[in-house]
């Protein structure tokens, strides 16, 4: 450890007074320290980078493996890009182009139930915030209660639900229940309450428009950061959801990504030579959309929690 | 565009808009009532759905939580499916077994590892971020938060593949170092093992939240501290810390919501590690009941139980909030 001086003064005060005062001599001091120090938080950086990045280097390794170089070789030395695009030819024929169908319903799944939520949650958050009315603090506190319920406790009703409606197996079993996001709602709340000042709506009101106009003219376009965000988070949250489609979806073809690499890996019991391979470079393909977006999103991701409990 | 002549033409609307400035002390009231209904309109839609799509299948679950399923004979002989009315049977019933108290220590010595690590490392990684700009900065923020964007099945799998005597890159390191490569996937290291991927999966998510909440607090209170001598590390522990206190009760409470709650990880580890016993953790018990014993009303019995135990952590997080939000 870095032996930390807590007490400069009198150090500066045995100096000749006259020529440096103690006040520069103290700035001089820490900004040395500084420099020493700088180095400790990006060290930490490197090793936090190294962790998190190191397996995501393995899958990229391993996915260019073979089924003999699998088991044989170090997987954390690739073969060649050649091999990745041998096994993602094999992954599409993996039972028909199963895996491009849970593909296109997880982008379905995820970016439909993304947007529809965000259309539901702006809407709610704006109201709850830019207006006064009777019954706020109860649809506050309904929101607040919302977001600390396990899933699981809904999952089974809504289950039975569905069947009822007969639309378990269908795209609606899951795009309904993730409409409604109670983080969401909470969330836009919080954005259209510290971007949307109440004087631009009387400005528009002044002006005759209505207040559904106000709405989409001037509270989405100040909300647009803070929904982006909330996109995001809806999108990552349904792209990775397992226990809802795991529940709700029977047929193949419906399935998401995460279920039907589980489901793949689940038969891999009986084709065990094959599947692997399959397996892994299968959820490099499944992460790798993921992780564009996040990149290029990433530095509109603010999410700030300060005070955000208060109705 | 005829319409904001249309309301032009009200009285009240020509008053105001002749009104100097916005003068809220004058007349307001023609104000309110034009758009008393507006905010009913804008909640409706998420309240009709949270409605249909939380609160009734809540009340079903507790509903379904105190009856059975009985089959009774009818008088003409056919037998009858009925609900009836068992009080607490359920819950006695799922309590009996060991394997839902099982389950529960598993997810509460999980949550007791995974919650302070991931948040330790994430406000460690926030702290080192807010000392200031740098391109290493910039790309090891990328790098940590992507993790967060694998989900948790195909994080546990490609775990999952590192962690297996066959696949692992690691049996050749612990070779080199003449040590036997530890067995990940079996009885004794396989929870440790998952804890792991969800610290890698949650440092990402929390780091942001903290890093925002820090990049939030002006800059000259540091500078106060700065030219009085103090060092970063103490600027860190005495200035930054106590300001990201409220995120942190957030980030908490996910990660507490999150622990009751942890089902694709071991769900998707089972199908590599025969130690991942069935009900392994509460929710694979409830879906088990649910979906492959038919033991719905048990299953409900069962959410319902981790449903106050979240709810009975929330309050108590929130309570530490309170106390620590007074203190300052």
């Amino acid at each position: 450890m870095t032996t930390i001086d807590k007490t400069p003064v009198p150090v500066a005060a045995a100096l000749p007074a006259s020529e440096r005062p103690p006040q520069e001599i103290k700035r001089e001091r820490a900004r040395a320290k500084r420099k020493a120090l700088g180095a400790i938080p990006s060290a930490i950086l490197i090793i936090g980078s190294l962790y998190c990045f190191i397996p995501l280097f393995w899958l990229v390794s391993a996915s260019t493996k073979g089924r003999e170089t699998l088991f044989t070789t170090n997987t954390f030395i690739p073969d060649g890009i050649d091999g990745f695009f041998r096994n993602v030819a094999q992954l599409g024929n993996y039972q028909d182009g199963a895996f491009w169908t849970w593909m296109g319903n997880s982008v379905i799944y995820a970016g439909g139930g993304a947007a529809l939520s965000v259309l539901v949650s702006a809407a709610f958050g704006y109201g709850l915030a830019m207006y006064e009315f009777r019954g706020k603090q109860v649809a506050f506190g309904l929101v607040l209660t919302g977001m600390l319920l396990p899933g699981v406790v809904v999952a089974i009703p809504q289950y039975l639900l569905m069947a009822q409606l007969e639309l378990t197996n269908t795209y609606f079993a899951i795009l309904f229940p993730v409409m409604v996001s109670p983080f969401g709602m909470w969330l836009c709340r919080v954005f259209a309450a510290s971007s949307v000042p109440r004087e631009l709506l009387d400005a528009g009101r002044v002006d005759g428009a209505s207040e559904f106009r106000i709405f989409s003219a001037i509270g989405l376009r100040l909300m647009a950061p803070g929904l982006l965000t909330v996109f995001l988070l809806q999108f990552v949250g349904i792209w990775n959801n397992f226990l809802l489609p795991f529940i709700m979806l029977s047929d193949n073809t419906k399935y998401p990504l995460s279920l039907g690499l589980y489901s793949m890996m689940r038969g891999s019991d009986t084709e065990e030579a094959i599947i692997p391979t399959l397996v892994i470079s299968g959820s490099l393909v499944a992460t790798i959309p993921l992780i564009i977006i996040f990149i290029w999103l990433q530095k509109y991701m603010r999410i700030n929690f300060g005070g955000g409990l208060k109705g | 565009m005829s319409q904001p002549v249309l309301e032009q033409a009200g009285p009240a609307r020509t008053r105001r808009s002749l009104a100097p400035g916005r003068a809220p002390a004058g007349p307001g009231r023609p104000k309110k009532g034009r758009h008393r209904l507006a905010p009913y309109l804008f909640i409706a839609p998420g309240i009709t759905l949270f409605t249909l799509f939380l609160l009734i299948p809540i009340g079903y679950s507790v509903y379904l939580s105190f009856f059975s399923n009985k089959v009774s004979s009818g008088i003409i002989g056919a037998s009858e499916r009925a609900s009836v009315f068992v009080g607490f049977d359920n819950f006695a019933a799922i309590l009996e077994g060991s394997v839902f108290w099982s389950g529960l220590a598993r997810a509460g010595y999980y949550g007791l590892l995974v919650i302070p690590i991931t948040l330790g490392l994430a406000l460690v990684f926030a702290l080192a971020l807010d000392v200031g700009v740098s391109k290493l900065r910039t790309v090891s923020k990328t790098i940590i938060f992507i993790p967060y964007a694998v989900p948790g099945v195909i994080a546990t799998l490609m775990w999952g593949y590192m962690y297996h005597e066959r696949t692992s890159p690691f049996g050749d390191i612990f070779t080199f170092f003449g040590f036997p490569t530890p067995d990940f996937l079996g009885d004794s290291l396989v929870f440790y093992s998952i804890v792991n991927i969800a610290v890698w999966g949650g440092i990402g998510f929390n780091m942001i939240i903290l890093h925002t909440a820090l990049s939030g607090i002006p800059r000259e209170i540091y500078e106060a501290a700065r030219i009085d001598g103090a060092s970063e590390l103490r600027i860190a522990i005495q200035v930054k810390l106590p300001l990201v206190v409220p995120s942190m009760i957030f980030t908490l409470l996910f990660g507490v919501i999150g622990a009751v709650q942890v089902y694709a990880e071991p769900q998707t580890m089972k199908t590599m590690s025969p130690s991942i016993t069935s009900g392994w953790v509460p929710l694979m018990e409830i879906q088990r009941l649910a979906f492959e014993q038919g033991e719905t009303n048990m299953a409900a019995a069962g959410a319902i139980i981790i449903a106050l135990i979240a709810f009975g952590l929330s309050l108590l997080v929130f309570r530490l909030a309170g106390k620590k939000g007074s203190g300052d």
